[in-house]
């Protein structure tokens, strides 16, 4: 049901972004956020406040396939966030990712990090979100310069395409004082915007849709993602080492297919 | 190289996107004159009847029209064979020109070492020839993916006024394995290569001088860029060196050295790269680190390192982070 109302939203917004809604404005990006903001959380006031959440992403991207965004989380704040919403402005579809947490997440102090990649259509604010649960939203915002990453083939070798489809890592990464996971999803994560060179179609969209990420079988967070997340989709979050080091992955793909895997070690290396 | 990526263009709305796609082919402008007699071109024979242009050794601009890449050609009895063809209709008008300097004899072979920009856009300039052209099997497919963004990042980079006339022009033979092209009393065997620099990288052997044209197989002086795999390009080079190559042509840098020397540096490059990500991969640092880390020991050894080396270390980190 929610999944439902966030896919018509996404496509919602990607034509409202591909359609200027009249000729002039004094800030076009302002204008932008503005309609976005309102599409995906209404009239709710947003707070941009550094306290609560950070943005990391690199003021000129290497490579517009693959941006790498970090998401902080203040630690004294950790256990009241609820949810973190990765937007894009000017993405054909802004909205790149929401991740929830779950009660496996813990009730720690410790700073929370999520990291991903997402492809960048061309300059860009990219924002992240961060509900409370007492309902408050509050924004981190970060200004990127990039382009062409959501028509980039992928990958770069057109034969090396079908090698590890669907093959799901999970890796703890360094497990000292706080514990670090990565989830890496080999899937082109197509976008619908990439061309088949050879028939001069472009490759329907079948992209990663949702992961779900469990610790001894509680929910530590459900991440629901859309097409601008990078092909091989790629994850690293924190999280308590007071828990158990037992993570499983299920991902979903756009036409329903399961991916799973599962960590084999525990948090040492 | 590879095209620099730079914002501010057109707005890339899906639509945008949508009508790239019919409309690919188009050039950029209504090809005026090309005014090619405006620019004189320098080129150098480095064996007996083959000729190579020794491109600027920096990013797209409005002054040097794309031309920042090497292009050669090499004169038969019967007919010339032009290899790579600069960055724009104006620079392969201008290349033209100076192949009409030396010889009158008919252009028959448009040979592209890969698909980068300042390897093809100056191919409309030998349309008027009714070239044959010839690349890789896979060279079509790799630009048409890419021609919309290459299109409009060198329009961002030159201006519209430096890409009049540009079009993009695929193979007209493919070169699966090797093929060999004769120029009359002598003859040029085109060997496709795996992936390495790109997935399209194609030599070119010319049989009266041995004098090999390397495309973007080696760069000189300027960074290698990797838009096709690391790990590729380290085997080719391995077996390249183990070949009876002599003299060879860069893509970028120097118009002649010698092999296997020629490609100690590049080697030396990749396999640092790779080190350094595996190190930073396994000890769980992440791409976003690793870019501001990795292969620093490189920093002087090359130009345009600020431009290229950072990408460079997340295509090497997104290869290599599934082994």
């Amino acid at each position: 049901m929610r999944r439902r109302t966030l896919k018509s939203a996404l496509i919602s917004i990607a034509i409202l972004a591909a359609t200027p809604q009249n000729g002039y404005s004094a800030d076009p990006a302002a204008e932008l956020w503005s309609a976005l903001k309102q599409d995906v959380f209404g009239a709710k006031a947003i707070r941009e406040d550094s306290k609560v959440v950070v943005l990391e992403a690199p003021s000129r991207a290497e490579d517009a396939a693959y941006v790498p965004i970090r998401i902080k989380i203040a630690g004294d704040r950790a256990a009241s966030v609820k949810s973190v919403t990765l937007l894009i402005d000017t993405n054909p579809s802004p909205l790149a990712a929401v991740f929830r947490y779950g009660p496996a997440a813990g009730g720690d102090k410790a700073e929370r990090v999520i990291e991903t990649r997402v492809r960048m259509d061309s300059y860009s604010n990219v924002r992240a979100v961060a509900e409370t649960t007492d309902g408050q939203l509050h924004m981190a915002t970060a200004f990127v310069k990039a382009s062409g990453g959501c028509s980039a083939p992928s990958p770069k070798d057109s034969d090396a395409g079908s090698k590890d489809f669907g093959k799901v890592v999970v890796r703890h990464l360094n497990g000292d004082k706080a514990g670090l996971a990565q989830v890496m999803i080999r899937h082109p994560n197509n976008n619908g915007l990439q061309m088949d060179p050879i028939s001069r179609n472009f490759i329907p969209a079948n992209f990663i849709q949702g992961i779900s990420i469990r610790r001894s079988g509680d929910t530590f967070m459900d991440i629901e993602s859309g097409i601008s997340i990078s092909s091989d989709p790629n994850y690293r979050f924190s999280f308590s080492p007071d828990w158990s080091h037992d993570i499983k992955v299920v991902a979903r793909g756009l036409d329903e297919t399961l991916f799973e895997g599962q960590s084999t070690h525990s948090a040492t290396q | 190289m590879l095209i620099e990526p730079v914002g501010h263009g057109p707005k890339f709305s899906r639509r945008a996107v949508l009508r790239g796609a019919s409309g690919l082919f188009f050039s950029l402008a209504v090809a005026g004159s090309l005014r090619a007699d405006t620019m004189a071109l320098n080129i150098v024979e480095v064996a007996p009847g083959v000729y190579v242009h020794q491109g600027h050794v920096e990013l797209q601009s409005p002054t040097n029209l794309g031309g920042m890449s090497n292009a050669g050609f090499v004169v038969g009895d019967v007919g010339v064979a032009v290899i790579d063809t600069l960055g724009s209709a104006k620079m392969g008008a201008a290349l033209r020109a100076a192949i009409r300097s030396v010889t009158d004899k008919p252009i028959v072979y448009v040979i592209n070492t890969h698909m980068h920009p300042d390897h093809v856009f100056g191919n409309a300039a030998f349309l008027q020839d009714n070239a044959t052209f010839v690349g890789h099997r896979k060279l079509a497919a790799g630009l048409l993916a890419r021609a919309d963004s290459y299109l409009q990042s060198s329009q961002q980079m030159m201006g519209a006024e430096a890409l009049q006339g540009t079009q993009v022009i695929t193979p007209s033979l493919d070169v699966s394995d090797h093929h060999v092209l004769d120029l009359g009393g002598r003859q040029l065997t085109c060997r496709a290569q795996p992936t390495a620099h790109t997935d399209n990288d194609l030599i070119v052997t010319d049989s009266k001088t041995g004098v090999t044209f390397l495309g973007d197989l080696l760069f000189d002086t300027h960074i290698p860029t990797i838009d096709g795999s690391a790990r590729g390009w380290l085997q080719t080079i391995d077996k390249l060196q183990g070949q009876s190559l002599t003299h060879v042509v860069p893509g970028h840098g120097e118009p002649l050295m010698k092999s296997p020397e020629a490609f100690n540096s590049v080697k030396r490059y990749l396999q640092q790269l790779i080190t350094d990500v595996k190190q930073d991969i396994q000890s769980g640092k992440s791409m976003a680190d690793s870019v501001n880390t990795a292969g620093l020991s490189e920093q002087n050894r090359w130009d345009l390192f600020e431009q290229y080396h950072k990408r460079n270390v997340t295509a090497v980190y997104a290869e290599i982070e599934w082994e």
